[in-house]
């Protein structure tokens, strides 16, 4: 009876300690991972108020022998902006980094960012994000202040902020 | 009285030969002993011949195994300590195979309180923590806790470390870094600029060689020793300053479709090369290690136009040290260093002959600006001029491992912008298409 109550103490004990360290963020991603870690760099641009573009980056290279599999990418710090849409391309380096055209921008082959793979060992510009946006504020540029990745890689999930921005200026200034 | 003499030929610190001298009579008079007697005199003998050979064989293992109560008495041994891991490594002699011997860790002042010294004034130095080095070379050292680091922390909480390597036959090496305490980094001591977005902090690793020799004492200045409470006091002095000496900050390439501008801004991290030299003569320096430091005031350097290939620089005043040593019971010379100690903080241009090689272009368009904080730091091998006058010594400068240096680029019509090793957010170095 003792041994049986012993036993359900401590089924009980563990299920609090999982509920506990899901609650503290024991589970959460872990930041650091193969694509964190990079300086700021930043694109200005000059649209008016209305007109959409995308904006797009390569991301880090793969410098690891394992594969990164990419569960979402969204923007950080978003200012002035409505956010059309995230997308990613394998067109390589010839992706420019504003189009002031649609968004998905057309010529551009795009995916959507989940599942898409960094493989091992990549070579530069093997995947780009390109985000789609469109000024809503006539008194303040359109921002972008960062982007968040969160991903897979060899076996644990990771999210970074990469400290890369847009800004999107009225035409003349 | 033998299991006596016995205890002293293994617990002398110091001389295998003078463990033998030790246990010589009992073995010299053997064929008047019993045969147990001579059983114990067969072990002993061996054990007696191994002590005289072992500093023959392992010639830095007296010195280095064997614990110096007058050895820095007042830091405890990095094996004594818990705390973040300094520094590890590897002591190797000339060829590269590993030595025993001692490594004492020294702070070093700000840059602060270094730029306040006149040539003559000595600098307060302190060991902050001591290891020793086994025979295959392999060290980790600590902090000791209970050594006061505040003095030494710049407003970063960075402190200039200097590694020495004492070899058991007197060579040396030097070897200087700085370091930050970062509580998100509870293993190890990091780089001035790390965060945790670089991943997990790791303990900085070294091979350091001990290729300097020592001075004959006879040929060192003894200066009458500073006794504090507890020891002696053996503090580097000025020798001589070397104002304005030019060190390059960063470069912008603009090429044919943008115009470019640099900004290195109040707060930039640049860590800037050292030298030492057991004699001190013109050309004899060599490269010892870094010291960081962060700048005083933010440099503006001209938007340039198309088509330039410019290297910024700023400047700092370097010092000529006299470094000492405390050797029985008075300061000798030990060697001098060339060191920065002021930020002197003019702008200097030069334009470099042709741009790097940078293959990985990505298209712009017209009217677009784009702006890159400088990520993984460059590092130009002769970025320190302390020539002229001085001691004969180019030195390194590394700059932009922090957010406070920038390049901007404007482009006026369409084009590229090229990394040297990848796209250019991550790129090494970048230059305009």
């Amino acid at each position: 009876m003792r041994l049986r109550a012993l036993g359900v103490g401590l089924v009980v004990g563990a299920l609090v300690a999982v509920v506990v360290a899901a609650a503290s963020g024991y589970f959460s991603p872990r930041s650091g991972g193969p694509l964190g870690g990079w300086n700021g760099a930043g694109v200005t641009y000059r649209a008016a108020v209305g007109e959409t573009l995308s904006w797009a980056m390569p991301l880090p290279d793969n410098a690891t022998t394992t594969d990164v599999v990419i569960d979402s990418i969204a923007p950080v710090g978003v200012d002035g902006f409505d956010v059309l849409g995230v997308l990613v391309s394998t067109d390589g380096c010839d992706v420019v980094s504003t189009l002031a055209t649609a968004f998905p921008p057309p010529g551009v082959s795009t995916v959507a960012p989940q599942g898409a793979i960094l493989g091992a060992l990549s070579e530069p510009c093997a995947l780009h994000v390109l985000f789609g946006v469109r000024r809503s504020q006539a008194s303040a540029p359109g921002k972008i202040m960062g982007i968040r990745i969160q991903y897979h890689f060899g076996g644990a999930s990771y999210e970074d902020v990469l400290p890369w921005t847009l800004e999107v200026k009225e035409p003349g200034t | 009285m033998r299991h006596q003499q016995l205890s002293d030929i293994r617990a002398d610190d110091r001389s295998g030969r003078r463990a033998l001298v030790n246990a010589w009579p009992a073995l010299s008079s053997s064929k008047e002993r019993s045969p147990m007697t001579r059983r114990r005199q067969a072990i002993l003998a061996p054990i007696a011949v191994g002590a005289l050979l072992m500093p023959m064989i392992f010639p830095g293992a007296a010195a280095a195994e064997q614990p110096d109560s007058a050895w820095l008495p007042e830091i405890r041994a990095s094996d004594q300590v818990s705390g973040p891991d300094l520094i590890r490594g590897r002591f190797v002699d000339r060829n590269g195979d590993g030595v025993s011997g001692r490594l004492t860790v020294t702070a070093w002042p700000t840059q602060k309180v270094l730029s306040s010294l006149a040539v003559g004034d000595s600098v307060k130095t302190s060991p902050v923590g001591k290891a020793l080095a086994g025979r295959d070379g392999r060290f980790l050292l600590r902090i000791d806790p209970s050594v006061p680091l505040k003095e030494f922390m710049d407003d970063s909480g960075s402190v200039d470390f200097e590694l020495t390597g004492e070899a058991a036959n007197g060579e040396r090496a030097v070897f200087g870094f700085p370091r930050r305490f970062d509580a998100e980094a509870a293993t190890a001591w990091v780089e001035p600029n790390w965060n945790a977005s670089q991943g997990a902090a790791k303990t900085l690793e070294v091979t350091l060689s001990a290729d300097m020799p020592r001075l004959p004492v006879e040929q060192a200045e003894a200066p009458l020793p500073a006794v504090n409470k507890t020891h002696i006091v053996c503090d580097p002095v000025i020798v001589a300053h070397y104002n304005d000496r030019k060190g390059i900050v960063g470069e912008v390439y603009s090429g044919p479709n943008a115009t470019a501008d640099f900004e290195y801004i109040e707060g930039s991290t640049s860590t800037l090369g050292y030298g030492a030299s057991a004699s001190g003569s013109f050309g004899s320096f060599t490269s010892a290690g870094t010291t960081g430091g962060t700048s005083t005031a933010t440099l503006s350097y001209p938007l340039v136009g198309r088509n330039v290939k410019r290297v910024w620089q700023s400047s700092w005043r370097y010092s000529k040290m006299r470094i000492y040593r405390e050797s029985n019971g008075a300061c000798v010379v030990d060697r001098y260093e060339v060191r920065k100690t002021r930020f002197d903080a003019s702008s200097y241009y030069y334009d470099a002959a042709s741009a790097p090689t940078a293959d990985v272009c990505s298209n712009q368009l017209a009217g677009q600006d784009l702006t890159k904080y400088q990520g993984t730091a460059v590092t130009f091998s002769t970025g320190v001029d302390v020539n002229v006058g001085a001691v004969g010594a180019y030195l390194s400068t590394r700059t932009g491992f922090n957010s406070s240096t920038k390049i901007y680029w404007h482009f006026v019509t369409a084009g590229k912008l090229c990394g040297s090793n990848t796209s250019w957010p991550t790129a090494a170095r970048v230059v305009g298409k």
